[in-house]
């Protein structure tokens, strides 16, 4: 454990003394403040305040995780050319806590820049603001839904047969999985649609949604929404978004299930909306500054992540290819899942783009976990990040990708230190 | 007899990318030290003395053969753990101090934050340094430098100490210091491996030498056993200086 504290020290020591640390930290802080005045924002303070901790913390977050996987990468390589490496390992060291103690002070240091930057865009955005609990409505699982229309398909569409008979069933399940992600449900004038939201229980007090313009039209929508006896009217829309507040007092009894939101629609165009993504209800889960802890926290726990990664290609590679993949990785992750999503069709195309969609795929898959909690969007939409993030986070990157990675960097370190010598 | 270090038909061919062999470093090489004498590794370069030492220090695994320090393979952390190593040249991290560096080792050492300080102490006292402690080693010279890492291999009070080429590059005070060091550490129960190409200084240190050349033993024995001039014994078992035929180039 000594050793573990001697590394952990060390590579504390290098990072302040590098002045990599300071520039970081003054940069963010500076960035974070600067950008109070540079964001004007859409006139609202909800519109501010979204833009500024999207373009603030966001971009400082960023900064960080490229900073400290890239000073990751080059840390061990760094060490092993300037044959320094080797007289560590030759002490009574375990191996694999001389990555482990590393990735421990670069993302210590990391998470303090993160935390003083999160405690001044509080300061400036975050003050006086309730975060909110979200909950989606539960609708037929995605590969269910497109299990059934394969067979409908196959069943009704000799067309679709033949097609079908050339392709991999995978290909066209992921094609028709999309489909469903992506079905609208359209309300027309007068008419009551109900969604089940089975955990949101009795504190939910607003509704979110999320309206598509259809034939680029969305005029004036107008609608009642119903929860439990509670009811709000569809108001304003900001970029096809309304938040609206169920009021017990405007209730008159409820006609719904208990779990049931219902939606009337009391105007004179028809409502398209994706309700797997665009309808949330939202109940209060207390003040913004425990949601700010909260998302530090995550954020740190995705940078030990990415650290442990660099960590694990400085150790295989040299400092410039290390350098080198671990920033064409993390592009890769940051870009593949929107890619994925503009591109979502396998069955069009050249094979070559078929090819390039797959592994663009299998990118964004292996990096949905990492992308899946993304605590900087949360904060801008005043969505609460949850307990249970919290503990995925630290369960996923803080404990077993780290070791994970501690331990193959480690043995990789005895092995290449042959080669080196 | 207990050994502090057994070598046991060792060897080791480095390969390239593709697994092809590129050079036979060490070709079957044994030897065994017995615990509180000071071995010289002997041998011209390219002999295979640095692999010899890697190997024994773990940093190496051989294709075949065996090593054991203590009774123990090289590559266990209770082997590393009575095992202290002076490189050829002295790597430091530059941004720390010498103090600094000797608590890193310390710490890797696994001494306790009272012991550690007490030996740190120790040792720029014995090494000379206790006025420059507290300066980056980035900008000490070479001799400082070298008494550093000398410090640094001592901190966690190792059984074996090895060390490859301790007198390369040092002035004859220095040199002299070193020696004078190796002596005292040896006369305290230190088992000390050296390699060097200078046979002079091994000649002065050494109880017992192995010659090494290209990759095999060429001989071994006690310094006493070897006659008044190491070199002399050294050229015949190692082989003349070539003649360079520079004549015909000058002409």
């Amino acid at each position: 454990m000594r050793g573990f504290w001697a590394i952990f020290r060390l590579e504390a020591l290098a990072l302040a003394r590098s002045k990599t640390l300071a520039m970081l930290f003054t940069a963010s802080a500076a960035w974070t403040v600067a950008a109070k005045y540079l964001i004007t924002g859409d006139g609202t303070a909800e519109g501010f305040r979204a833009l500024y901790l999207r373009y603030s913390l966001g971009i400082v977050f960023s900064a960080v995780l490229v900073c400290l996987a890239a000073a990751a990468a080059g840390s061990i390589s760094r060490d092993r050319r300037m044959k320094i490496l080797q007289l560590t390992l030759v002490r009574p060291v375990r191996h694999f806590s001389v990555a482990l103690g590393r990735i421990a002070a670069m993302t210590l240091s990391g998470a303090a820049v993160l935390a003083v930057c999160a405690a001044i865009a509080f300061c400036i955005a975050g003050r006086g603001v309730q975060c909110m609990h979200k909950y989606e409505p539960a609708l037929e699982d995605p590969v269910e839904a497109a299990g059934k229309l394969y067979s409908q398909y196959m069943a009704d569409y000799p067309d679709f047969r033949e097609r079908a008979s050339k392709l991999p069933k995978r290909d066209i399940m992921r094609y028709l999985i999309q489909h469903v992600m992506n079905e609208y449900e359209t309300i027309p004038p007068g008419q009551t649609h109900t969604w089940r939201f089975p955990g949101a229980g009795d504190g939910a007090s607003a509704v979110r949604i999320r309206l598509t313009e259809m034939f680029g039209r969305l005029d004036a929508p107008s609608g009642v929404f119903a929860y439990r006896g509670r009811k709000g009217g569809l108001g304003a829309l900001t970029g096809g978004v309304a938040t609206v507040s169920l009021d017990a007092a405007a209730g008159s009894g409820t006609e719904n299930g208990p779990s049931e939101l219902s939606f009337e629609n009391t105007g004179r165009t028809g409502l398209s909306l994706h309700p797997r993504t665009d309808l949330l209800l939202l109940s209060p889960a207390g003040p913004q500054a425990w949601n700010f802890v909260r998302a530090v926290i995550v954020m740190a726990c995705v940078l030990v992540a990415f650290v442990s990664l660099g960590m694990l290609l400085g150790a295989c590679l040299s400092r410039s290819v290390a350098v080198f993949c671990v920033l064409s990785l993390l592009f890769v992750m940051a870009v593949s899942p929107s890619v994925t999503e503009s591109y979502p069709d396998p069955l069009e195309g050249s094979k070559v783009d078929r090819m390039s969609l797959a592994l663009t795929d299998f990118a964004a898959s292996m990096s949905a976990p990492l992308n899946a909690f993304d605590p900087v969007s949360r904060l801008e939409e005043t969505f609460c990040v949850e307990w249970s993030d919290v503990g995925k986070a630290a369960a996923l990157n803080m404990l077993l990708l780290p070791f994970a990675f501690s331990f193959l960097a480690g043995f990789v370190m005895s092995r290449k230190s042959t080669v080196s010598l | 007899m207990e050994y502090a270090l057994a070598v046991d038909n060792v060897r080791k061919t480095y390969r390239d990318f593709w697994m092809r062999p590129t050079v036979h470093a060490v070709k079957g090489v044994s030897f065994s030290v017995r615990a509180g004498e000071v071995f010289g590794l002997l041998g011209p370069n390219g002999s295979g003395k640095s692999t010899t030492i890697k190997m024994i220090l773990g940093l190496v695994r051989p294709d075949g053969g065996s090593i054991s320090v203590f009774g123990r393979s090289p590559r266990t952390v209770e082997a590393r753990r009575s095992v202290g190593y002076l490189p050829e040249l002295s790597y430091m991290h530059p941004f720390l101090t010498a103090r600094e560096t000797l608590s890193y080792y310390a710490g890797l050492c696994d001494l306790d934050r009272k012991t550690a300080r007490m030996r740190i102490a120790q040792l720029l006292e014995m090494t000379g340094l206790q006025d420059a402690a507290d300066r980056p080693v980035g900008g000490y010279s070479k001799g400082m430098a070298r008494r550093v890492a000398m410090a640094s291999a001592l901190v966690g009070k190792p059984g074996l100490l090895v060390m490859d080429e301790p007198t390369s590059g040092l002035d004859p005070v220095s040199t002299s210091e070193v020696k004078t060091l190796v002596k005292t550490l040896s006369a305290a129960g230190m088992t000390i491996v050296m390699s060097s190409h200078l046979l002079a200084d091994a000649q002065d240190v050494c109880d017992t030498v192995v010659i090494l050349n290209r990759g095999e033993k060429a001989a071994e024995g006690r310094i006493a056993d070897m006659g008044s001039s190491l070199e002399e014994y050294f050229l015949a078992k190692v082989g003349d200086a070539r003649n360079f035929k520079v004549a015909e180039f000058l002409a």
